[in-house]
């Protein structure tokens, strides 16, 4: 049950974005750079509803979580960015086992509702607790000696940060492809198709679910924990409702059926709203027109495409 | 540099902005007349969309104005400007990013920065970094001072520090000593909340109970009836203060009401009718021309196409008198350095901020239409007089004015160190 | 010590303000409950009402004909939407239904942004002053909306309960497949409840405007409430989702009594998260 195509798809666009980042500037390298870190996010939010079956409206919140874990451990980290990464990947995780353990209790849409309630939470308290999230405002990734296994690096958009988490994300989704192959992934999709059955069967339907959800958290987290590092700045609107929808776009754009649909829904989206910004203040209009052909049209998302040529 | 403004150029510029007004545009190529060389090329990171929009609207206005009234009368130091506008949607991750599109992409040499705080810090940094000049347009304290303060940043226009400290001393006296606040529970309300009990308090009053108002809350009146009934005056640091006006008039509190700084560019005070009778205002620029007693507003509001009640005659609305004063600043403090300072290209930089640092005030001018602007070196932040403005009869009017030296506070950083 | 007299205010105001959420959350509801849609462009149109009710006030000198005008106008504009848009997306998976009113929000804000502008604009009470109850003033106008907000409520039970068109949308709402096989014009249904959904959305943007502040972007935070009250009420159930407003409404005025607004706030959401749990079916369980 490998999809060998969009492994093979979401490389190479990944390989494309590090080949001409050089070329491109170092203006579009940091869109680059930015776009992979939401690919963790849609990656995260396409884990969370298609594996774990758990319409997440709160993945923003804790790709926030693991932003501010990251910068808030920073000191005392050292500027040790592999451990950074780890914090934001644990923060991540620990909110998302949370958040879980409460929604999978609840109905489908429920736990779409629960969701929205952690993020408007998250959203008033956060915004109100300026000591420890700085607001609206935001806290600025302290100015360190960055290093990433030894090797000296330099926070911010650049071409290191691009190559490092395009590095990540290739590995993640080469991890997930592996995965996808195992017999222990045939169990989470047999949890995720029918529940009931997989616990006749003897599986433990909640704790695969539970486990799931917590590892999309991960991954989500891991996401913030880069997007602190490049953006070397977060404030509180990255944990907003408004964020949580834009990543469920980003994923059924580029395909909520597959997690390789994810990273190509953020750049389509971004990529495009990033030129259009160069004609026209009029970019959320035409998004918005977008957005409805997609729907009309590729109702799979992007990647929706690819399945349908292979049917022919 | 006297530049008068000729009847011509108001004219060419007026005919320029109705142009520019007539059609969305994001990047705005100016004519030049009477110019020659390269263009100095401005950027503007402005708030075209999004929640902020409203005071965006009228910095896209006075920039694209200025610049073109600029370059009718003889741009900056004789070279023609080229103004870059770009959209922030209100939003911090688009706001960098554009501000990135402007050094990077752009090249621009100066920077007209957000109004929003949290896109002024991120920004700030990044300009600095890159060596540009960015003229910040956020009203916050915070974005001048401690560790966002950077050497690359100016403040042209006031900031809640100065405006409380101004304001507060004036109201304790004609309107009482006993207050409560009504704020937005957001960094910029915590902010305003704070800086006003600050001043309250130096000025012998004291702020009783603050009332947060939680991000989105749908609702007003549960917390607007919490306010205590017996205070002399409520200041309303909040986003929604049209809102919170109706409602406490509706429900009955007749106290005197102060509106955070700048609060006016936020929506067109005629929009409060007979609820906004007796409110008050703390601005950088009254709105009507008979209030001011300044032939280069007068001229700005001309070529800006707008009336002598502040009244712009293609939209209707009412002008954000704040918003344009504070471009207006900018500008003029850039074409000031840059002639003084013979900056020619990015490479200047450095150079026009000390030139910049040991200028200790600007005289009233075309630019600076209100008045002497002194400029404090250490956090690079300008002070100016602060004007009370009051609704009365349906009329936003001045009531009183805070002179600048009474808005000065103490800094918390020296960038002339560095 | 308890201030009485704030906490029957605040009881009060709950009750009040929960007849709008609940005008809000009405078409939400019949949407998600009957084509399975999570309408993100509701809060929209809920905007689209409001501004109506603006224009109106400036241009007629009146408020009242925006209570027609603004309804027309949606249900006019609903019927190619549904056509064009809305309906190829019925019975495919959640996210595509997601995707298209998302479109349709950013669409209508941007549009509302570009026309009305970017200032927030004010509706003056059509009723003013107040009157006294308990011990405290209330604004008159406030009430006056709230009756009529819950005559529409009643309207729409009865529609429900004793017209053909409201026996077939019950029918669709408990079986579309056994509908259809039983002669349920089920495409018709849809439409209806496409174009009510609107119409009361910007019914309720009309109703509101005088009490709050008309902005581009006011339909946004509508949005989270009205989607918690209507699945905490159960979905498809219209006497759960008014329960659920009341009962948010209520909290948050009581708790604003004992806690500092940010934490009334957020205790008056987070209290349903039980609710979610014991009772995933609504409170009242069934659907309508």
């Amino acid at each position: 049950m490998r999809d060998r195509a969009g492994i093979l798809i979401s490389l190479a666009v990944l390989l494309v974005l590090c080949a001409a980042a050089p070329i491109v500037g170092e203006f579009w390298s940091g869109v680059f750079a930015r776009c992979v870190t939401w690919m963790f996010l849609a990656i995260s939010f396409t884990l969370a509803y298609s594996y774990a079956n758990i319409p997440s409206v709160a993945q923003a919140t804790v790709f926030g979580a693991g932003a501010y874990a990251a910068i808030w451990l920073a000191p005392s980290l050292q500027g040790n960015v592999a451990l950074m990464l780890l914090a934001g990947t644990a923060a991540g995780g620990l909110v998302a086992a949370v958040f879980g353990l409460l929604l999978l209790r609840m109905s489908h849409s429920g736990a779409a509702i629960g969701a929205i309630i952690f993020a408007v939470t998250g959203s008033i308290l956060g915004n109100a607790a300026v000591t420890f999230t700085g607001g609206a405002d935001g806290l600025p990734l302290p100015a360190l000696n960055f290093h990433f296994l030894g090797l000296v690096i330099t926070a911010g958009p650049n071409n290191t940060m691009l190559v490092m988490s395009t590095a990540l994300l290739a590995a993640l989704l080469i991890g997930f492809w592996y995965v996808s192959g195992t017999s222990t992934w045939r169990i989470v999709r047999a949890v995720q198709q029918n529940p009931v059955r997989a616990q006749v069967l003897g599986y433990n339907a909640a704790l695969f679910r539970l486990v799931v959800f917590a590892v999309a958290g991960c991954v989500a987290g891991l996401g913030g924990a880069l997007y602190a590092l490049i953006s070397r700045h977060v404030a509180i609107d990255v944990v907003s409702l408004s964020m949580s929808l834009k990543s469920i776009l980003w994923a059924a754009v580029g395909g909520v059926t597959s997690v390789y649909g994810g990273p190509i829904g953020v750049l389509v989206v971004q990529l495009v709203s990033e030129v259009l910004a160069r004609w026209t203040v009029r970019v959320d209009l035409i998004i918005g027109v977008m957005l409805v052909l997609i729907a009309l049209w590729l109702p799979q998302g992007i990647m929706g495409l690819l399945r349908r040529s292979e049917r022919n | 540099m006297t530049t008068k403004i000729s009847r011509r150029g108001i004219l060419a510029a007026s005919v320029a902005a109705t142009a520019a007004a007539a059609l969305p545009r994001i990047v705005g190529k100016s004519f030049a007349a009477g110019t020659s060389g390269d263009p100095i090329v401005i950027g503007h990171q402005c708030e075209l969309t999004g929640w902020d929009a409203a005071t965006g609207f009228w910095r896209n206005k006075a920039a694209t104005g200025l610049c073109d009234w600029l370059n009718a009368n003889g741009g900056i130091a004789g070279r023609p400007i080229k103004l870059v506008t770009v959209d922030t949607k209100s939003d911090v991750d688009a706001g960098v990013n554009q501000l990135r599109n402007l050094l990077l992409e752009e090249e621009v040499d100066f920077v007209l920065g957000s109004e929003i705080s949290s896109i002024a810090i991120a920004s700030n940094k990044i300009a600095n970094e890159n060596k540009r000049l960015y003229l910040t347009m956020s009203s916050s304290e915070a974005t001048t001072s401690k560790d966002n303060a950077v050497p690359y940043q100016f403040r042209l226009t006031t900031n809640s520090a100065a405006t409380a400290a101004g304001a507060a001393r004036k109201y304790v006296e004609s309107v009482g000593s006993r207050w409560v606040t009504f704020f937005a529970d957001i960094k910029w309300g915590q902010s305003e909340r704070d800086w006003w009990a600050k001043g309250v308090a130096a000025s012998g009053g004291e702020v009783g109970n603050a009332i947060a108002l939680p991000v989105d809350a749908p609702d007003l009146l549960p917390f607007v009836m919490q306010i205590d009934r017996n205070a002399d005056g409520i200041f309303i640091p909040v986003l929604n203060a049209l809102q919170a006006i109706q409602l406490l008039r509706n429900s009955g509190y007749d106290q005197k009401i102060v509106l955070a700084g700048q609060s006016f560019s936020l929506f067109d005070y005629r929009e409060l009718g007979e609820f906004g009778d007796g409110v008050f205002g703390i601005e950088t620029a009254p709105v009507a021309l008979n209030d001011m007693n300044s032939p280069d507003m007068a001229n700005i509001y001309k070529a800006l196409g707008i009336d002598e009640n502040g009244v712009e005659s293609a939209s209707g609305k009412v002008v954000g008198s704040s918003m344009l004063l504070g471009i207006a600043q900018s500008l003029g403090f850039l074409k000031a350095n840059v002639e003084q300072s013979g900056w020619k290209t990015k490479a200047d930089t450095a150079a026009l901020i000390k030139h910049a640092e040991s200028v200790p005030s600007y005289s009233k001018g075309p630019l600076f239409p209100l008045g002497d602007v002194t400029m404090r070196a250490q956090d690079h932040q300008a002070f100016m007089d602060i004007y009370l403005l009051q609704m009365q009869a349906g009329a936003l009017v001045k009531y009183g004015v805070a002179p600048k030296d009474i808005t000065i506070y103490d800094a918390d950083v020296d960038l002339t160190q560095g | 010590m308890i201030d009485w007299q704030t906490l029957s205010f605040q009881i009060v105001n709950g009750v009040v303000w929960a007849m709008f959420l609940g005008l809000i959350a009405l078409g939400l509801n019949a949407i998600f409950g009957l084509l399975g849609l999570l309408n993100m462009a509701h809060g929209a149109v809920y905007a689209v009402g409001a501004v109506i009710a603006w224009y109106t006030v400036s241009q007629l000198d009146s408020f009242w004909p925006a209570l027609v005008i603004a309804p027309l106008f949606a249900a006019a504009v609903s019927v190619p939407v549904y056509r064009f848009i809305l309906r190829p997306t019925i019975g495919k998976d959640m996210m595509v239904g997601l995707v298209a009113t998302s479109g349709l929000l950013f669409i209508i804000s941007d549009l509302l942004l570009a026309t009305f502008g970017g200032s927030p604009r004010l509706v003056p009470p059509p009723v003013s002053g107040a009157v006294g109850i308990l011990g405290f003033y209330y604004p008159t106008y406030r009430l006056v909306a709230a009756a009529m907000a819950v005559a529409v409520l009643a309207t729409f039970w009865a529609f429900l309960r004793l017209t053909a068109i409201g026996l077939w949308i019950r029918c669709v709402a408990q079986s579309p497949t056994l509908a259809m096989a039983s002669g349920v014009p089920v495409e018709r249904v849809y439409l209806v409840i496409v174009v009510l959904s609107a119409a009361l959305a910007a019914l309720a943007g009309v109703l509101i405007a005088p009490m709050t502040m008309v902005s581009h972007q006011m339909g946004l935070a509508v949005l989270g409430p009205a989607f918690i009250v209507v699945v905490v009420g159960g979905l498809g159930n219209l006497a759960g989702a008014v329960a659920a407003a009341v009962i948010m409404g209520v909290a948050r005025g009581v708790l604003s009594v004992f806690l500092p607004p940010t934490y009334a706030e957020v205790g008056a959401i987070v209290m349903f998260l039980p609710l979610l749990l014991i009772r995933p079916n609504g409170i009242f369980g069934g659907r309508a």
